[in-house]
């Protein structure tokens, strides 16, 4: 009985995803490059099936929500590949359009994994959700093992600083990490350089009480035109349009053992990139909503 | 000269096997303080504590080429001062007798739990990783010290070939290791909203890396695992057993009690192993040694769907 009506539910939805999606993504998801068990699961615990599910809400955030619209994409090609964004707007929606980006409007798909924070897995029920839907904690054995297995990985290197960063500054690169560079370098993994542009609009900080947010035990506390005054509603992302821009490889073949000033070099030299595609994307851009 | 392989702890299921798969092709002597009931003919069997000086007699007697060390007590409900004695004065007793006998090759089976589960482990724990296994669970000290003792004759006796294993879960028809136990047990315990990947592995595939350690006479820590992971309640389920999420706010007390009355053989202290994954990365022996595992996951499962109804009949 439970079987019959998980079975009835399952294949609405299916009818319904086809429908609003104008694809299968059950084929979609076939074409995913990611080796999976007899059982269905990849190594890490990312089961493609999955994504059959997530996939009707997160086509309808991304596609009349924030209407994003995506540029050179066929720029990635199909290998292990690093992509390397801007992050902001408090609240990681620009990972998310991304990887929905890659999922839905690449051909054939790439899934792209992103690296969570080391305290997601001691969440109940969210730690088997980032693992099913092919997220990895942090770490950089994780990104080596991946990437080493052709698959490709979404990187912040600005971190929290990005995210968190006030309207004022608002497009401007923050400081690079550079573990990304060297795990590019150990694993000879290309880097993509991904401009998104609006993310920076969709919940503008005026101030941060970081203070504040510490009591609350989180990494921030931004004051936005909604937050604090209307929360919980006031959390969410205004529906600004997303644009994504997906830059040309760039290969960097020194060993991870070099000097420093070569790796300092290679960072610097992504963040330049990245800085003029963002420049560049905001040119071109002619609204903030359309 | 006659050569022979001792192995210590021949006495357990595990200890059994090994010397039937090892007895038709070498010299077996059996070290173990239990009796070796149906014993084959060709294993000569000593009924010694491994702690005890009498077990010198054996090296003094015969031409010891390698000794395979599974004499370790697992079992948490054998108290911490008779673990912590038992498996570090006996593994320490066993070594010195092996250095001043000028034993060639010493073997220890350890075991990929020592590295601990942990929300931020590397998915995949190298051997190089630090031994985290006592921070949180401290009922592994002992055998996070037994292994560190094994180690620091790498350099104490570096003409003795001295290789740790460590495996992850070892499952087989007759074993009666901790895996084995969990499952086989009344009540099988999960905690709600965790589901972590695990590695299994067949008996037979870590008996076939022991034996090409021996032959290719390799040095150093390995870790072994299956083919492939799993998520530990597809395994349940795929095994055909019905488990028993327990909500992560009570999770210490219900361990507790359940462990208390004998319903589950799990350590309330071992509760991390069904929240957080402690798989190994086994790339150093499948690039040293060639080693694959020859067991699919399915084929694993098939054997312990079988070894745990003959247990329920």
């Amino acid at each position: 009985m439970k079987n019959l009506l998980a079975k009835r539910i399952d294949s609405k939805l299916k009818k319904l995803t086809s429908e609003v999606l104008g694809f299968d993504i059950e084929e979609k998801i076939k074409q995913l490059p990611t080796p999976v068990n007899e059982f269905g699961y990849d190594p890490f615990g990312f089961k493609p099936e999955t994504l059959k599910y997530a996939a009707l809400p997160a086509y309808i955030i991304y596609r009349y929500y924030f209407r994003v619209q995506v540029f050179d994409i066929e720029n990635v090609p199909d290998r292990n590949i690093m992509f390397v964004a801007n992050h902001a707007g408090q609240l990681p929606f620009d990972g998310f359009l991304i990887a929905a980006s890659l999922l839905l409007e690449k051909d054939p798909p790439r899934l792209v994994r992103s690296m969570v924070e080391k305290w997601a897995p001691t969440l109940p029920f969210v730690s088997t959700f980032f693992a099913r839907t092919g997220q990895i904690v942090g770490t950089p054995e994780n990104a080596i093992k991946l990437l080493n297995m052709k698959e490709s990985l979404l990187v912040f290197p600005e971190g929290v600083k990005g995210i968190n960063k006030t309207f004022d500054k608002r497009y401007q690169l923050q400081e690079f990490g550079t573990g990304f560079m060297k795990i590019a370098m150990a694993t000879k993994t290309p880097i993509i350089p991904v401009a998104v542009i609006g993310s920076e609009e969709q919940q503008p900080s005026f101030a941060n009480l970081k203070k504040i947010g510490a009591i609350f035990g989180m990494p921030a506390f931004p004051i936005t035109p909604t937050f604090p005054w209307l929360f919980p509603v006031g959390i969410l992302p205004y529906p600004v349009r997303y644009r994504i821009h997906f830059g040309r490889p760039m290969t960097f073949t020194e060993s991870p053992e070099g000097d420093e000033d070569i790796l300092m070099r290679n960072v610097s030299e992504v963040r330049s990139t990245l800085q003029s595609m963002i420049y560049t994307g905001l040119k071109k851009r002619k609204s903030v909503f359309w | 000269m006659k050569e022979y392989i001792l192995i210590s702890g021949i006495c357990g299921n595990f200890g059994k096997e090994l010397a039937a798969y090892l007895h038709r092709e070498h010299k077996i002597i059996g070290l173990d303080r239990r009796e070796f009931s149906d014993r084959p003919k060709d294993i000569i069997h000593f009924q010694l504590d491994i702690r005890r000086k009498k077990i010198e007699e054996i090296f003094r007697k015969y031409y010891i080429k390698m000794v395979i060390h599974l004499n370790i007590i697992h079992n948490p409900r054998v108290g911490s001062k008779e673990h912590y004695e038992f498996n570090l004065t006996g593994t320490s007793n066993l070594l010195e007798l092996s250095l001043k006998y000028k034993v060639p090759q010493f073997i220890f089976l350890s075991s990929a739990d020592i590295y601990g589960p942990s929300p931020d482990n590397p998915l995949f724990i190298p051997e190089s990783h630090q031994l985290y296994g006592s921070k949180n669970i401290p009922i592994l000290r002992d055998l996070v010290e037994t292994d560190l003792l094994v180690q620091s004759y790498f350099w104490k006796a570096p003409s003795m070939l001295t290789t740790i294993l460590r495996p992850c879960h070892i499952v087989g028809m007759n074993i009666s290791n901790g895996i084995m136990q969990y499952i086989r047990s009344k009540i099988v315990p999960t905690v709600a909203g965790f589901n972590p990947m695990i590695q299994i592995m067949h008996i037979r595939d870590l008996f076939r890396a022991i034996e090409m350690i021996m032959k290719n006479r390799e040095r150093g820590i390995f870790n072994i695992s299956g083919q492939d992971q799993i998520p530990l309640l597809t395994l349940l389920k795929e095994i055909g057993i019905t488990h028993l999420p327990i909500l992560p706010l009570f999770e210490k007390t219900t361990f507790k009690a359940l462990f208390a009355a004998g319903l589950t053989s799990l350590h309330p202290e071992q509760v991390d192993f069904l929240k957080y994954p402690c798989m190994v990365d086994d790339s150093r022996i499948r690039e040293r040694l060639s080693f694959l595992p020859s067991y699919k996951i399915s084929d694993i499962i098939r054997e312990i769907r079988l070894a745990t109804n003959i247990n329920r009949l």
